[in-house]
């Protein structure tokens, strides 16, 4: 195990944090679209607020907020379970659009988990 | 990713199948409430269900002719509103223990009844042929799309090549919907639009009728009957569409040539002018039939009118439903024959002996009836004696209930019945139309129905005798082993064409069972169950198929040129359990009574329940609903594939689960299945060789109805009534929307 350093960029949170950002605007697009078949349901409820707080842990990532490490550990992998349950709930949801930005997110994921900081450490 | 839909399929499930159990039957009612009425008549606009103990004879039943004469008596006649009283009427015996009144003094229908016109082996009759209006190739005339209730249209424009361009052309919202949420109870609307006389015409849950212009949707007329919007007999509101007629040469200028007719939760049948949607003064009192006037026995609740008349030539065939799940003694089964030009009875069909009628009822008709023209025979869906699931009180034969039953169109006189389950204590009411369809067969031509039913059998009978074409066997099945219940030793069983769901029931779900941690399998092993027509039983009984079907009320389809019968079906199992009378009563003074149903005065109430874990999990296997393809000619299943998809919460589940369906199916000519049905609120094209899925579109709800295929100006187009059953989702709507090729 590493020291604790400071990222050398934040690339891969940032494309986290924008794909996520797509996904809740897609999201709420669904919630509030009568005729969808899936409006005002609790799925598209969920998928809104998981989507949401993607976008609110990305940004405490790719802002270096002040977190330790463990803590930037923890986010980083309750990050990767908000992305991936909201990833399931899109394909159950069939709300194709919002299943690519989660998958961007992934991509944004990995990016900052193998060449951004070192959250883990 | 499997694994997650199939612990998300099965939780989505849970509501739905617990939800589902009385809805499929003639149903107790609850009190609602009448709504402000809106709309004035005609006013020109911008814009049983659901319901039989005799030892078996097996063969086609030319039932015992009845010797008693008398008319049915002994209950409390329920008086009609507005004044209208039954005029006196006369009885006369026919097959199977039923009778058949008229009107007293009415020469011509007695002459009818008790001559040579009924009860005769019938072949084609040189004075019967279709009526000429209901030929038109381009139409869908009535609520199966034709009398032979074969659900075809001839239309070819739309291909399985051309299918997925289809587009929507337009759409119309009735505004009578409810979710239940308000005063009203929540709608059920399962309507088929009639394409006729240039007008799309449709009924609504709060009974009116709309008049469509069929290629844009706007409005032609309304008609309202401001008829009460309470849940007399079924828990909700609900309409089976309208019914249409015509003279045959209809005079110029004079109103009520052509009529369209909707029937009320409450008993009354309104006629109305086709083209000005007004009120026919001369049917019945000012354009409305009550027909309760001859509700006279055991008159608990009014004759609910909710599937759409038979109209065959100038008469309307009438049909009920009512509650069969609450009483033991209540109204008989009885199909009414009403002149309709002037709503006037011409007979009255009883499918019950007046022997019984203290202790039994129902036996009615609630499902749409089919029509042979050529050979002036009407086929009846006779559902099951009430109480539903105690036969004790009503041991004797009763051949014609839970049958298909062939009556005379002149006389209402019973030509052949046959009885589909014997003294039936399991709410398997025969349930849907009888398909009509000539079948080519070793070199021969027979004129054959094709009879779906809850239990899950397709029956193909000659239409004629009523003898079948594919074998009936009588197996021995359970005994009762309930104090004072005898189940029928025997039951009619069909093996080709091949059931539309297993002979077993499925089996305990793996995934159910871990999630209740053996909840299930523990309880599977409780119950009695020992195959088919297990009877009930006090400890529970995995009833398999259960009242829901097997198949439900709209019946297969036919392509008659092919002979390829398409049906869609329900996989589902309940738990059947007697509770004696005392328990019952000391339930329901500690209020412990929900799911349970009183059966009158019987020895024994009953609980229904949908096999589910605590989770609200179904326990048996899926999949759950299946479309699936037969060859009449060979009796072959060609294909059978899982149908629809289930939705909870929003999300939908494998393909390969299927759906819960409710509604039916219509073929085209190019080879094509249009259905609805499915809880995904989706509709869907399907290639009616292979049974893939071509095309499908996302409507507002579950389109619990068939479609209409017609063809108007040159164009194809499809229709359906979206209005959803909170018994699939709870959604409902009040869409009808439109679909064809670009122009």
């Amino acid at each position: 195990m590493s020291e604790i350093s400071e990222p050398r960029t934040a690339g891969g949170a940032w494309l986290v944090v924008a794909a996520s950002a797509v996904g809740s605007v897609v999201a709420l697009v669904n919630l509030v679209n009568d005729g969808n078949g899936i409006a005002w349901s609790f799925g598209a409820w969920l998928v809104l607020v998981s989507s949401l707080l993607v976008v609110v842990a990305g940004v405490i990532l790719a802002l270096h907020l002040a977190l330790s490490g463990w803590l930037r550990g923890v986010l980083a992998i309750l990050l990767l379970l908000g992305i991936l349950g909201t990833g399931a709930a899109a394909y159950f949801l069939t709300a194709w659009i919002l299943l690519v930005a989660m998958g961007v997110a992934l991509v944004g994921w990995v990016i900052h988990v193998a060449a951004d900081p070192s959250p883990l450490d | 990713m499997n694994k997650l839909r199939t612990a998300a399929t099965s939780a989505a499930l849970a509501l739905v199948f617990a939800h589902c159990a009385p809805a499929f039957s003639q149903d107790a009612g609850t009190a609602g409430q009448t709504p402000p009425q809106e709309q004035d008549a005609a006013e020109p606009q911008a814009g049983s269900t659901g319901e039989t103990a005799a030892p078996p004879t097996g063969d086609a039943q030319p039932a015992p002719a009845a010797e008693d004469t008398a008319g049915q008596d002994g209950g409390t006649a329920q008086k009609p509103d507005d004044g209208q009283t039954a005029p006196q009427l006369a009885t006369e015996p026919t097959k199977g223990g039923g009778s058949v009144e008229h009107p007293a003094g009415d020469g011509e229908a007695q002459a009818a009844a008790s001559g040579d016109g009924g009860g005769e082996a019938p072949a084609v009759k040189a004075d019967k042929k279709p009526d000429a209006w209901m030929q038109d190739q381009n139409s869908w005339a009535t609520f199966n799309g034709d009398l032979m209730a074969q659900k075809y249209s001839p239309a070819d424009e739309i291909t399985p090549d051309n299918v997925g361009n289809l587009e929507k052309v337009w759409e119309y919202h009735t505004g009578d919907v409810s979710d239940g949420s308000g005063d009203l109870p929540y709608t059920v609307w399962s309507a088929t639009p009639l394409f006729v006389n240039n007008t799309l015409y449709i009924g609504t849950p709060f009974y009116k009728i709309v008049a469509l212009e069929p290629d844009t949707g706007k409005a032609k007329w309304t008609f309202d009957p401001k008829a009460k919007l309470e849940a007399l007999t079924q828990p909700a509101l609900k309409n089976r569409g309208v019914a249409y007629w015509q003279a045959e040469s209809p005079e110029q200028g004079q109103p009520c040539q052509k009529i369209v007719y909707i029937g009320t939760m409450d008993a009354k049948l309104y006629g109305v002018d086709a083209d000005t949607g007004k009120a026919c003064e001369n049917f019945g009192q000012n354009g409305m039939v009550d027909v309760n006037q001859w509700n006279t026995v055991n008159a608990k609740w009014p004759l609910s009118l909710l599937q759409a008349a038979t109209v065959y030539h100038d008469t309307l065939f009438l049909g009920w439903a009512g509650k069969d799940w609450t009483d033991a003694a209540a109204p008989p089964g009885t199909v009414f024959a009403l002149d309709a030009k002037t709503g006037k009875l011409k007979w009255m069909f009883h499918a019950l002996p007046n022997e019984v009628i203290s202790r039994t009822g129902t036996s009615n008709v609630w499902a749409s009836m089919s029509v042979d023209p050529e050979r002036g025979l009407l086929y009846i869906p006779v559902s099951s004696p009430s109480p539903n699931y105690y036969g004790g009180n009503r041991k004797e034969e009763l051949p014609l209930a839970t049958s298909v039953t062939a009556l005379d169109t002149d006389t209402g006189k019973v030509v052949w019945s046959r009885q589909l389950v014997h003294h039936d204590i399991w709410d398997l009411d025969t349930d849907a139309p009888p398909t009509l369809v000539d079948i080519k067969k070793d070199g021969k031509t027979i004129p054959a129905l094709v009879q779906s039913g809850k239990q899950g059998f397709l029956y193909v009978l000659n239409r004629e005798t009523g003898e079948p074409i594919y074998p009936i066997e009588e197996r021995p099945v359970p005994k009762s082993d309930i104090p004072g219940e005898e189940a029928a030793p025997t039951q009619p069983y069909v093996a080709k064409p091949e059931p539309v769901i297993p002979d077993q029931w499925p089996g305990v779900s793996a995934l159910a069972d871990a999630v209740g941690f053996g909840e299930c399998s523990a309880r599977a092993a409780k119950y009695r169950y020992d195959g088919r027509f297990t009877p009930p039983s006090l400890e529970g009984t995995i009833a398999y198929p259960p009242t829901t079907g097997g198949t439900e009320w709209g019946g297969g389809a036919v392509d008659p040129n092919t002979g390829i019968y398409v049906v869609n079906s329900n996989s589902v199992v309940q738990i059947y359990t007697l509770v004696p009378r005392k328990e019952f009563e000391q339930k329901s003074q500690e209020g412990e009574t929900s799911g349970y149903y009183a059966q009158g005065d019987a020895p024994y109430a009953f609980k229904l329940e949908t096999f589910l874990n605590w989770a609200g999990m179904p326990c048996w296997k899926g999949p759950y609903g299946m479309l699936a393809a037969y060859d009449l000619k060979t009796g072959e299943r060609l294909w059978n594939e899982p149908f629809g998809q289930v939705q909870k919460y929003g999300f939908y589940m494998p393909e390969s689960w299927g759906s819960v369906t409710i509604g039916a199916p219509v073929i085209t000519k190019s080879g094509l299945i249009f259905i609805g049905a499915s809880m995904d609120s989706r509709v869907r094209a399907i290639d009616l060789k292979s049974g893939k899925v071509l095309w499908k579109a996302l409507v507002d709800a579950p389109a619990v109805s068939m479609p209409a295929v017609y063809t108007y100006k040159g164009r194809q187009y499809v229709t359906f009534a979206v209005g959803g059953n909170t018994i699939l989702l709870p959604k409902v709507a009040d869409q009808v929307v439109t679909f064809a090729l670009p122009k």
